[in-house]
């Protein structure tokens, strides 16, 4: 402990102020990554070649091809 | 070749195999009907409650808002023309299944989430699955629709739904079918049914200059509402910005929107609001009996509440709507 406060006490003024900036880019970071990894993980399954599975509608029939 | 007939809507196309229907988003696969846009939203926001528009819904919570490509009505003024007349292979969209979106919306701290910007009707099945998991969390479930929807979907979807805005566009079958290649009777029925199932009901008209800006038109609609929906109802008057094939006409005037809020309110509807601008006077909440200001709002920023309990905090006015 006393060593942490000594490396507190020698940064210079602001330096906590950095952490927290740091901190709060991390953050950000973290939020924006995981949007990425979905961007790329659609990306990565387009080259498999792996189509998502589609959701069948509902309210629909089968229809004659003849209108009227 | 099996054709399928899609039900969703009054448009009822019959669509042969490897074709779409006219909302750009519904496939005939192999003689059955899937979705494309299921899980797709090309559109995720987190934003005030108010912008929705709902003004009489948990004000300055947010909402999570979402919505994929397409639409199945062509209004040539869309306002988000960019995702609802595109298919979506032409917009960008996210892998975000319904359990996702609730996840993300209780993340986000959302108090509900909002099915909007281009129209659920034709994502029927992403809202109605995410609005069944919404519910089951606590979250409150926002529709933001034109309303062309067919009574049976509609009928399954209202025990999902606590809060509806429904774009009233005009008043007549001529303007439908020439701004939107629609009908009017359906959005009316629609109206009328979300508030038969308990459903708190918004309106929103969009005002485009030359088209459906004349008294008539603002005092046909303002009647309808009193008339058939209530006069409690909340009627929000947008202002057109120039967009998609629309171009050429100007934004609305600030001048006609006050108009249009004068004569609404002249016509006995008790809460009319001015949106897309910020008015002053056509964004807040009197009081209808002593007219006391009850929410102040700049833009979508409420700025004061007076309300107590949902009551006007002088006289005890029941305000209505979902307060907490």
């Amino acid at each position: 402990m006393e060593t942490k406060l000594d490396e507190l006490q020698t940064r210079p003024a602001g330096e906590n102020a950095g952490l927290d900036r740091r901190d709060f880019l991390k953050l950000c970071a973290v939020a924006t990554s995981g949007l990425f990894l979905n961007k790329v993980s659609g990306w990565l399954n387009l080259l498999a070649g792996q189509k998502p599975p589609l959701k069948e509608a509902r309210f629909y029939r089968r229809a004659d091809h003849l209108a009227g | 070749m099996q054709h399928v007939e899609c039900l969703l809507c009054p448009r009822h196309c019959r669509i042969p195999e490897g074709g779409r229907g006219d909302c750009r988003v519904r496939a005939n696969v192999d003689g059955k009907l899937f979705s494309l846009v299921y899980g797709k939203p090309c559109a995720v926001h987190v934003d005030p409650i108010e912008k929705k528009p709902f003004f009489h819904v948990l004000p300055t919570s947010t909402s999570f808002s979402i919505a994929t490509a397409g639409c199945n009505l062509h209004c040539k003024g869309c306002q988000n023309w960019t995702i609802s007349q595109r298919p979506p292979e032409e917009t960008d969209n996210l892998d975000l299944p319904p359990e996702a979106v609730v996840r993300e919306a209780l993340r986000a701290g959302c108090r509900s989430i909002a099915y909007t910007y281009s129209d659920p009707v034709i994502f029927y099945e992403y809202t109605f699955d995410t609005s069944v998991l919404a519910r089951q969390a606590g979250l409150l479930n926002l529709l933001h629709t034109a309303g062309y929807i067919e009574k049976a979907p509609l009928a399954d979807l209202c025990p999902e739904l606590h809060a509806a805005n429904v774009d009233i566009k005009g008043m007549t079958d001529d303007f439908y079918h020439r701004m939107s290649r629609g009908t009017l009777q359906p959005v009316l029925d629609c109206v009328l049914a979300l508030k038969k199932a308990g459903i708190w009901v918004e309106i929103t008209n969009l005002v485009v200059p030359t088209w459906n800006d004349r008294d008539e038109d603002i005092r046909a609609l303002a009647r309808w509402v009193r008339t058939y929906a209530g006069k409690d109802v909340p009627v929000h008057f947008s202002r057109f910005w120039p967009m998609h094939e629309l171009t050429n006409l100007p934004p609305t005037p600030e001048d006609t929107l006050a108009r249009a809020r004068k004569i609404a309110m002249a016509e006995g509807l008790q809460y009319v609001y001015i949106g897309n601008i910020q008015s002053g006077n056509g964004n807040n909440t009197y009081c209808p009996d002593d007219g006391q200001l009850l929410i102040a709002r700049d833009g979508y920023e409420v700025t004061e509440n007076h309300l107590v309990d949902g009551k006007c905090e002088r006289c005890g006015t029941a305000i209505p709507g979902i307060w907490k």
